[in-house]
């Protein structure tokens, strides 16, 4: 069961993820950030708190955006992941392409 | 000790596998972190084989196999067909991946590096995927 | 320096032999006319019997010389000449005495001078006879000499020349010592007559011959020594030559061997047959014992055996029976009987006790022998021995009698020693020719080692992510066993092991079919699951039926870190996972190539792919290895392999080969050797 829910704070897209994604729901994600995209957006905090699971499925929808993010400066932070979900971005080094920080109020101070 | 499961081949049986993964890896000794290893591990390759095998064809099925012996921890996943050997492709570099848009090579990242031994074995018609992880006793 | 002409003796001797006879007459003649005319004697008779004895040397020398140069003369050919020389002596001596005869009491008859030269006519014709004839009865005497027999003749001799010296004590008169002296050597000279060894030589009509020449020397002697004694009765010769001891003594001599020679030759004729058969025999045997020479061939030498035996049984008829390996029963050599005959006989035989207690298979069969009554064709008595090599009976030997009990046990004997021999002598012609063979074989093995060590790889292909070494043992000089590597990509290699069934020449020449069948999929870059199937297609084709071939094959990849591999029947790779901490057996289904030679085949194929780490290690192996038993019939087996690796598997591969091959042979005993091939490989990823 995925959970996505988008907010806007402060001009800041807030990417709340809730549950586990997988093969089968990845494209939720990735149409998730396809709407961010069309809007004016400058950065996304991901909010992975109550992400409970993710596999390939959904971290190669995170990568497939990084270039289109590099591209229109848009800035992208994860934060508040369990370890057992963090692992997984460690094991792969995703954390040297993405942002990751254990709560919000740091990944809110690298906003820049 | 010993359990499987059949999963027919729809992503969304996925999430029975994991259930059925979560039951087994309880009762084992092994800490969050590593249930959560060999839990991706497991659906990367499922997963796999749902999609690129079966083309998600739920007609067919894919039995898999939980087994701990000693501290050994054995996961076979049979199936039938064309058969996915993971071991057939070379373990990519993360640049690689993001440059060349390759979501699949990910999965079998992950599986290489989250489990301690895989094995693939096939004849032509029924193939079987082990996956070895030790279970460190505290 | 003076160049001294060769000296011829024979001639030499002749020549003073001549003169001195010539020079005694002169001597004598001188005297009697001295003595007719009153002139008083100037000469003594000392002279005389100087140049007599001078003569006597010279004659002994001459004929010394001349009997003695031709060593090979015949015993007949040698008393012929004592008796012809004889004759003439005797000859002389008659046609003299006729002579005077016809003169009648004539002044010629009367006359002094020439009655004293035939008296010297007849002295050196009589010293002529006997002194040649001394020497040819020494030939006779030192045949088949011992030392004894040598040293008394020497001292016979030796006593003969002293007595031409007695003449110079007594003056040639009748006295005691003289008859002392003759006595003594007519002694001697018995003792020395019984040496007549060579008279059984003789054939039987040879000693015919033999008995009439003897007949001839006594007669001479006899006729010679009358003449003898008549001379010394008379008063006209002044000087006596001939009452000498020494003339006295060899006519003793001649007379006393001829004698001894005619009477034993004479009771030697009945048995004289007999020796003859044993000479025979003798001659048979060595010949059945010298034709075992290469090139002659066993047929030779039975035949050479039937006519052996025929001879020493006196068989009327005979034949010998083979065993040929092809033609079955075969009868080789036929003796004065027809095939028909012969036949219906054999059948009689076989049916006739004891020869019916016959049997091929006897393993005893080489101290039997057979004989008994028959009553077929005119024969009554047979005889069967059955001819035995090395424990296996390859034919019998059938004679026939046409007398009641016509083998007694003498022939027995002799045919049994024949049959000894011959059978030896087929035995050694058969070895020899196994013998010629093996070196033969020998050579081609060595040109097949040669080939097939050849066919092993020298250098193994690995890269910089492993280690690899192997090793190869033939139990025979060659093997069935193979391995070997191959580079496919930058980082990609196949290695194979296998194991063709069966071991020795044959075994090698599929394996050399194996390193074919490799060599050439290879290039495909087949799966090794393709690679079997594939290789189970080619090997249908070209491996007898009832053979296979068990092998594993395995891909390794360094970049990908896998390997990959199908096992065909063969032993499962040992393969140590340093991760995992574990070992294990590779086993994987697999059927052997060759077993199953249908598309069927696939299906028992598969194919395993795994992911090696550093530090892991794979032991491949062939079923010598682990099923090398001890002297309780113990296998080493899996297990122990495992736990010798597994103390060793930190060392270099090399190490750990070294250390399996000594832990096999330790197991095994050292008095045990293997008994199959064996083939290890030792892979080390780094």
């Amino acid at each position: 069961m995925l959970k996505i829910d988008i907010q806007i704070e402060q001009q800041m897209h807030l990417l709340i993820l809730k549950g586990e994604i997988d093969a089968s729901n990845s494209v939720d994600l990735d149409s998730a950030i396809q709407s961010i995209f069309a809007q004016d957006c400058s950065v996304i905090l991901v909010d992975g708190r109550e992400l409970d699971y993710i596999s390939s499925a959904g971290l190669g929808v995170f990568m497939s955006y990084l270039d289109d993010f590099q591209e229109k400066g848009i800035q992208i932070f994860i934060f508040g992941l369990a370890p057992k979900v963090l692992q997984v971005f460690e094991i792969l080094g995703l954390d040297k392409l993405i942002s990751i920080r254990p709560n919000k109020e740091d990944a809110m101070a690298l906003v820049g | 000790m010993s359990q499987s499961l059949k999963l027919y081949c729809d992503t969304g049986q996925l999430t029975l596998l994991r259930q059925f993964l979560e039951d087994f890896l309880m009762t084992t000794s092994m800490d969050e972190l590593e249930r959560h290893q060999v839990l991706l591990s497991v659906e990367e390759v499922t997963a796999n084989l749902i999609i690129h095998s079966h083309a998600c064809n739920s007609s067919e099925f894919i039995q898999v196999n939980a087994n701990l012996e000693d501290d050994l921890l054995k996961i076979e996943i049979h199936d039938q067909g064309a058969g996915f050997n993971i071991l057939d492709y070379e373990e990519p570099e993360i640049d690689q991946l993001i440059t060349t848009k390759r979501k699949g090579g990910l999965g079998i990242m992950l599986v290489r590096k989250f489990m301690d031994k895989i094995e693939f074995e096939t004849n032509g018609r029924k193939n079987t995927c082990r996956l070895f992880k030790l279970v460190n006793s505290k | 320096m003076i160049k001294l002409p060769k000296i011829h003796t024979g001639k030499l001797s002749l020549i003073s032999a001549v003169l001195i006879w010539l020079a005694l007459l002169f001597v004598d003649i001188t005297r009697i006319f001295g003595e007719l005319n009153q002139l008083g004697s100037g000469i003594s008779p000392e002279y005389s019997y100087a140049l007599e004895i001078l003569f006597f040397i010279t004659v002994y020398i001459f004929y010394d010389y001349t009997i003695n140069s031709n060593k090979n003369t015949e015993f007949l050919e040698l008393i012929w000449r004592g008796a012809s020389t004889g004759l003439l002596a005797l000859t002389v001596s008659l046609i003299i005495r006729g002579l005077y005869f016809l003169l009648g009491d004539g002044k010629l008859a009367m006359d002094p001078l020439l009655r004293n030269f035939f008296y010297h006519v007849n002295f050196a014709l009589i010293t002529i006879f006997l002194i040649s004839t001394l020497i040819l009865w020494r030939r006779l005497i030192l045949y088949q000499k011992t030392k004894r027999i040598v040293q008394q003749w020497q001292a016979f001799e030796v006593i003969l020349l002293m007595s031409m010296f007695f003449v110079f004590l007594n003056n040639n008169s009748l006295d005691y010592s003289f008859l002392f002296g003759m006595v003594f050597m007519f002694i001697f000279s018995i003792s020395l007559s019984v040496n007549l060894k060579w008279i059984p030589y003789l054939t039987f009509k040879e000693k015919w011959k033999s008995i009439l020449f003897f007949l001839i020397i006594l007669i001479c002697t006899i006729y010679l020594f009358t003449q003898l004694l008549s001379y010394s009765d008379t008063e006209l010769v002044f000087v006596n030559l001939t009452d000498n001891l020494f003339l006295i003594a060899l006519f003793g001599f001649i007379f006393i061997y001829s004698l001894f020679s005619l009477l034993v030759t004479l009771f030697n004729l009945p048995t004289s047959s007999v020796f003859e058969q044993k000479l025979t025999e003798a001659i048979n045997f060595q010949r059945l014992s010298q034709s075992i020479k290469p090139g002659q061939s066993e047929n030779q030498v039975l035949d050479i055996l039937i006519d052996s035996c025929m001879s020493a049984s006196y068989a009327d008829a005979g034949w010998i029976e083979v065993i040929d390996d092809n033609l079955g029963l075969q009868i080789v050599h036929r003796r004065n009987i027809k095939e028909t005959e012969r036949a219906k006989i054999q059948t009689h035989v076989e049916s006739t006790s004891p020869f019916n207690a016959f049997k091929w298979d006897n393993p005893k069969n080489e101290f039997e022998l057979y004989q008994g009554r028959i009553s077929q064709g005119g024969f009554l008595s047979a005889l069967m021995l059955p001819l035995v090599t090395n424990n296996q009976t390859f034919g019998r030997i059938f004679l026939l009698k046409e007398v009641k009990e016509g083998f007694n046990k003498e022939m027995l004997n002799i045919i049994s020693t024949f049959v000894g021999q011959a059978c030896i002598s087929v035995e050694n012609h058969r070895l020899l020719n196994e013998a010629i063979q093996n070196e033969r074989y020998k050579e081609e093995l060595q040109i097949a080692q040669r080939v097939q060590r050849s066919l092993l790889p020298e250098k193994l292909h690995h890269d910089e992510y492993f280690e690899i070494c192997g090793f190869s043992e033939a139990a025979d000089e060659v093997g069935g066993d193979y391995y070997e590597t191959q580079q496919l990509k930058e980082h990609e290699f196949a290695v194979i092991i296998g194991d063709v069934s069966g071991k020795g020449t044959s075994a090698a020449f599929n394996m050399s079919q194996m390193k074919g069948v490799f060599q050439s999929l290879v290039q495909l870059h087949p799966s090794p699951r393709d690679f079997m199937i594939k290789a189970n297609k080619a090997l249908s084709f070209c491996l007898e039926r009832q053979l296979f071939i068990t092998t594993t094959y395995l891909i390794i990849n360094t970049l990908k870190k896998t390997i990959k591999f199908s096992r065909a029947g063969h032993c499962p790779t040992l393969y140590y996972d340093a991760k995992l901490k574990r070992w294990d057996y590779l086993s994987i289904d697999g059927m052997g190539l060759g077993i199953i030679r249908t598309d069927l085949y696939e299906d028992f194929v598969h194919e395993k792919t795994i992911n090696f780490n550093p530090q892991d290690l794979m032991v491949l192996y062939t079923d010598g290895l682990v099923e090398a038993s001890n002297e309780h019939r113990e296998e080493f087996g899996y297990e122990r392999l495992k736990k010798l690796v597994d103390k060793h598997h930190n060392k270099q591969p090399e190490e750990i080969q070294k250390l399996i091959i000594e832990g096999v042979f330790e197991f095994i005993g050292k008095n045990q050797r293997l008994d199959d091939d064996y083939s290890l490989m030792v892979i080390k990823f780094l």
